[in-house]
């Protein structure tokens, strides 16, 4: 029969420190081991012999006296409790810090961006009426010459359209009608 | 509700967090009852780890004072008890590192300075209280005995009846390693009670 699964479990048995399962395991298998249940009894008489055999020391009044002597000089900071016990804990506080950390610079990083737009788009259009102005300026100097007396044609209220007789082209392919 | 302790009588972990409350706002009347209640488990699992009962007294109130003074730096006031035990266990290793376990000497003298019994052959005429005598001198040298890491988790599940997931907590270590090591401790006691007894 193989033991070894078993035997290093005898002191947790004793101590009743096994899971259920384990221990029933361990109980059906010392119902069938001579061995082990030998082996379960020594383990119990030695714990029996110890117990019974142990020197106990017991603390003596000047024990304390010394201790309380001595923690006379400490000078003990009453502990906030409750809600400020959460502020007042190192870890909650390091947390709450970061996170304002953080917010804070979130916040500064899309100001910062929201004001780069707003200035590229402020020069992009001062930039823009600059250019109109300009060109209003060089407007009544160009030499727009309108016909308005032989053809007034549909575009004759339009500055921007030169119309002239001599865009007139024959079309050599039109049959002449005689 | 009680405290996890499997054996020996438990302190209702209620009465135990009020008192840590009020002694956290420096009321030294409930620090007292604290130590009260905490002092004999800490002393006899020291006393376990060095062996001698001045040095045991000495590492127990540097411990309780250390423990009154960073008494605002535990959180949980659930766990206190294996933040006591780490206390006091990093008091016995800062002092006692490099050093071997003192086993009783045939010719020395207790603390009381009365000469230790010698262990010979004296188990054909003893009374009863000699024989018990005796039998705790070789528990006890059993247990010195014991590599560091056996002697701490014995002294900390067989003496002070801790349950292996508070020694687990307190020690740092894994659930299987402190059962397997506890297993092992216990063999080993009992080999030298055994030896001795010659059972």
């Amino acid at each position: 029969m193989d033991c070894t699964n078993y035997v290093d479990d005898l002191t947790a048995y004793i101590d009743g420190e096994l899971s259920h399962g384990v221990a029933e395991r361990l109980r059906l298998h010392l119902n069938g081991c001579a061995s082990c249940t030998a082996e379960l009894r020594g383990l119990q008489e030695a714990v029996v012999l110890v117990d019974s055999h142990l020197r106990e020391l017991k603390p003596g009044p000047e024990l304390w006296a010394n201790v309380r002597s001595q923690i006379a000089a400490i000078e003990v900071s009453p502990r906030p409790t409750g809600f400020l016990q959460l502020l007042h804990a190192g870890r909650w506080l390091t947390a709450t810090v970061a996170l304002a950390a953080t917010l804070l610079l979130t916040l500064g990083v899309r100001e910062y961006l929201q004001k780069r737009r707003s200035d590229e788009a402020f020069r992009q259009y001062m930039t823009d009426q600059i250019e109109i102005r300009k060109l209003q300026d060089e407007m009544p100097r160009l030499d727009i010459q309108l016909s308005n007396s032989t053809s007034q044609g549909r575009f004759s209220d339009n500055p921007f359209v030169m119309v002239s007789e001599e865009t007139t082209i024959e079309n050599p392919f039109r049959k002449k009608v005689e | 509700m009680v405290t996890s302790d499997h054996g020996g009588a438990s302190l209702d972990s209620a009465v135990l967090v009020r008192w840590i409350e009020r002694a956290k706002r420096g009321d030294v009347g409930a620090y007292q009852k604290i130590y009260d209640a905490f002092v004999g488990k800490v002393l006899n699992f020291i006393y376990r780890m060095v062996n001698s009962v001045e040095e045991a007294e000495d590492l127990t109130q540097e411990t309780f004072v250390t423990v009154y003074q960073k008494l605002g730096s535990l959180r949980d006031n659930r766990k206190f008890q294996p933040w006591l035990f780490r206390i006091a266990r990093n008091f016995v290793y800062l002092k006692y590192r490099s050093r071997p376990p003192t086993a009783i000497s045939v010719d020395a003298v207790d603390d009381e300075g009365k000469e230790v019994i010698q262990l010979v052959d004296e188990r054909k005429t003893p009374d009863d209280a000699f024989q018990a005598k005796e039998l705790e001198n070789v528990v006890q040298e059993a247990i010195s005995g014991l590599p560091e890491k056996y002697r701490e988790v014995f002294a900390l599940s067989a003496v002070q009846r801790l349950s292996y997931e508070a020694i687990a907590k307190i020690l740092g270590r894994s659930l299987p390693s402190v059962k397997i090591d506890i297993h092992r401790a216990r063999l080993e006691v009992r080999k030298q009670v055994k030896d001795y007894l010659k059972v």
